[in-house]
């Protein structure tokens, strides 16, 4: 168990100014460490947390986002929804405890890496949806606590589905439908619940569908409908669906 | 929903001259402890609407989306005034609320409204649930924190650093969260004295807080667009909106500083009057 730990405000957006001002600084961060101001940490020693070891991707197809995603989010499930947008954690796990793996996740060393290409992996630069779904580690946590149902036989089912298809993130979770917990619940479970409609030419079949909640939400309030009122209405798009 | 470009095939309250009648809504915030409380006050004028409510096959809806926190939810009521309770740490910055009134029921059929416009007379309309009956246009914002002492006090978005330099000018920043003032490690040294002392406040905010307050209201005044997502920016701008400031003009900066501090020479120049009484007995 460690103390929760976080750079300092000023601290971050110094880290992210230095970059952006001086974009061959991105070389530090194919380094084996990096080195960081310990006056500009803050420690609470009222929380601790259980940090968990993630998984190092090894390649471009074994990311092993869903048991990393479930691991952090097992350790820091007691973090408010609010606690958990705290750019100055993620930068200070980022650049500390998880190195190696946003490093590794990243694919700094082989990807063409711009001061925006650090900024995006490492911080959480303006405060919203699509920043705290695109940052490495906060990926991890909010798409668990999205997915997560303890109702389930098993409450991370949803999880998994989620990091099967990067769609799910792009074009349902970072829109503003997405946080509709019950609407990306009833979605997910649509899509697992029907494994023939979805077998073939799963990605655009899912993708079709997600769309078709966005186009619905222009004119509807789908909000105030139940997750097995959602599934009929995605029923009434079955045809439509076949078709692709 | 842009209910500004909306254009529905069935009359809809609120959307152009669809509609001859009222919707709107008074809102308030009520931050407490462990809780944020919102409270609605529905106001409608149109009697087909109101029946479908009072059938329960209308609803009030209220949208309420927080996107720093990944938070959205409808509220429906059938009822014209209810709160609502958000636990503390599920909404953080900048939240939108929209109200409208929906269909709460399935297979309305032949849906006609008796103060639509002339153009949907011998038109009648199959509903379903959650359709648009009725929509409010305004929406209302405000800024949640993250724990109840900070809707209090300037904290709430201003915060004194120590500086990485042994002296020299206080330096003003902003981030995504606050207005920083760094101070030089001389000055923040004495600071930290001071500040634990409630007798300097006064004195703390004239020199400090209320320049600094200058800074980001300038800040706000000359490139609105550039911060309007951090913290700071809408905490102030909630101020702003509570105190019913008028933020137009360039010297309107100087009122809203002093209004949000609290007159903070005024203040300053009384507690040096107190001082110089005691040190006088």
């Amino acid at each position: 168990m460690n103390y929760k730990r976080v750079f300092k405000e000023l601290y971050v957006e110094e880290l992210k100014d230095r970059i952006k001002e001086n974009p061959s600084l991105v070389n530090l961060y194919e380094m084996d460490q990096f080195e960081y101001k310990e006056n500009q940490v803050l420690e609470s020693k009222k929380e601790t947390i259980s940090y968990p070891k993630l998984i190092v991707p090894d390649s471009k197809k074994n990311h092993f986002d869903f048991e990393n995603s479930k691991n952090i989010f097992e350790s820091m499930k007691h973090f408010s929804p609010a606690e958990a947008s705290d750019p100055r954690f993620w930068a200070y796990l980022s650049h500390t405890l998880y190195w190696d793996y946003v490093k590794a996740r990243s694919r700094v060393e082989e990807e063409k890496r711009n001061s925006d290409f650090i900024i995006s992996h490492w911080f959480i630069d303006r405060l919203n949806v699509r920043n705290l779904l695109r940052q490495d580690l906060s990926k991890l946590w909010w798409v668990s606590y999205m997915t997560f149902d303890p109702q389930r036989k098993d409450p991370y089912e949803l999880t998994r589905e989620a990091f099967s298809m990067l769609d799910y993130i792009r074009f349902l979770l970072e829109e503003s439908l997405g946080s509709y917990r019950v609407l990306t619940h009833a979605l997910l479970e649509y899509i697992i619940n029907n494994p023939n409609l979805f077998q073939k030419n799963k990605q655009d079949r899912a993708r079709y569908l997600m769309t078709r909640c966005n186009l619905l939400a222009g004119f509807k309030i789908l909000g105030v409908l139940s997750k097995s009122e959602l599934k009929e209405l995605f029923d009434k798009y079955k045809k439509d669906i076949e078709l692709i | 929903m842009k209910i500004k470009f909306l254009s529905l095939p069935h009359p809809v309250l609120g959307i152009s001259d669809d509609i001859r009648g009222e919707f709107s809504v008074d809102f308030a915030f009520k931050p407490s402890k462990d809780q944020q409380i919102l409270v609605f006050k529905m106001h409608l004028n149109n009697s087909t609407i109101e029946d479908l409510i009072s059938q329960r096959k209308g609803a009030y809806v209220m949208e309420i989306s927080c996107s720093a926190t990944l938070f959205r939810e409808s509220l429906f009521s059938f009822k014209k005034e209810f709160a609502y309770k958000i636990p503390t740490g599920k909404l953080l910055n900048r939240v939108v609320v929209r109200c409208y009134i929906v269909t709460s029921a399935d297979n309305i059929l032949r849906y006609q409204n008796n103060s639509a416009n002339l153009d949907y007379v011998g038109f009648n309309f199959d509903l379903n649930k959650s359709d648009l009956l009725a929509v409010y246009d305004k929406r209302f914002e405000f800024s949640a924190e993250k724990q109840y002492e900070k809707y209090h006090g300037i904290s709430s978005f201003m915060q004194v650093d120590e500086g990485d330099f042994e002296r020299g000018n206080m330096i003003f920043r902003t981030t995504t969260n606050k207005l920083h003032i760094e101070l030089s490690k001389e000055d923040y040294k004495r600071y930290d004295e001071f500040r634990k002392n409630r007798g300097f406040a006064s004195y703390l905010h004239s020199s400090l807080a209320f320049p600094g307050l200058i800074f980001a209201l300038s800040k706000m005044f000359f490139s609105p667009n550039e911060d309007k997502d951090t913290a700071w920016y809408q905490r102030l701008e909630q101020l702003i909106r509570e105190k019913n400031l008028n933020f137009k003009k360039l010297e309107d900066i100087l009122k809203i500083s002093q209004e949000i501090l609290g007159l903070p020479f005024s203040r300053s120049l009384k507690d040096l009057q107190i001082k110089k009484f005691e040190d006088e007995l």
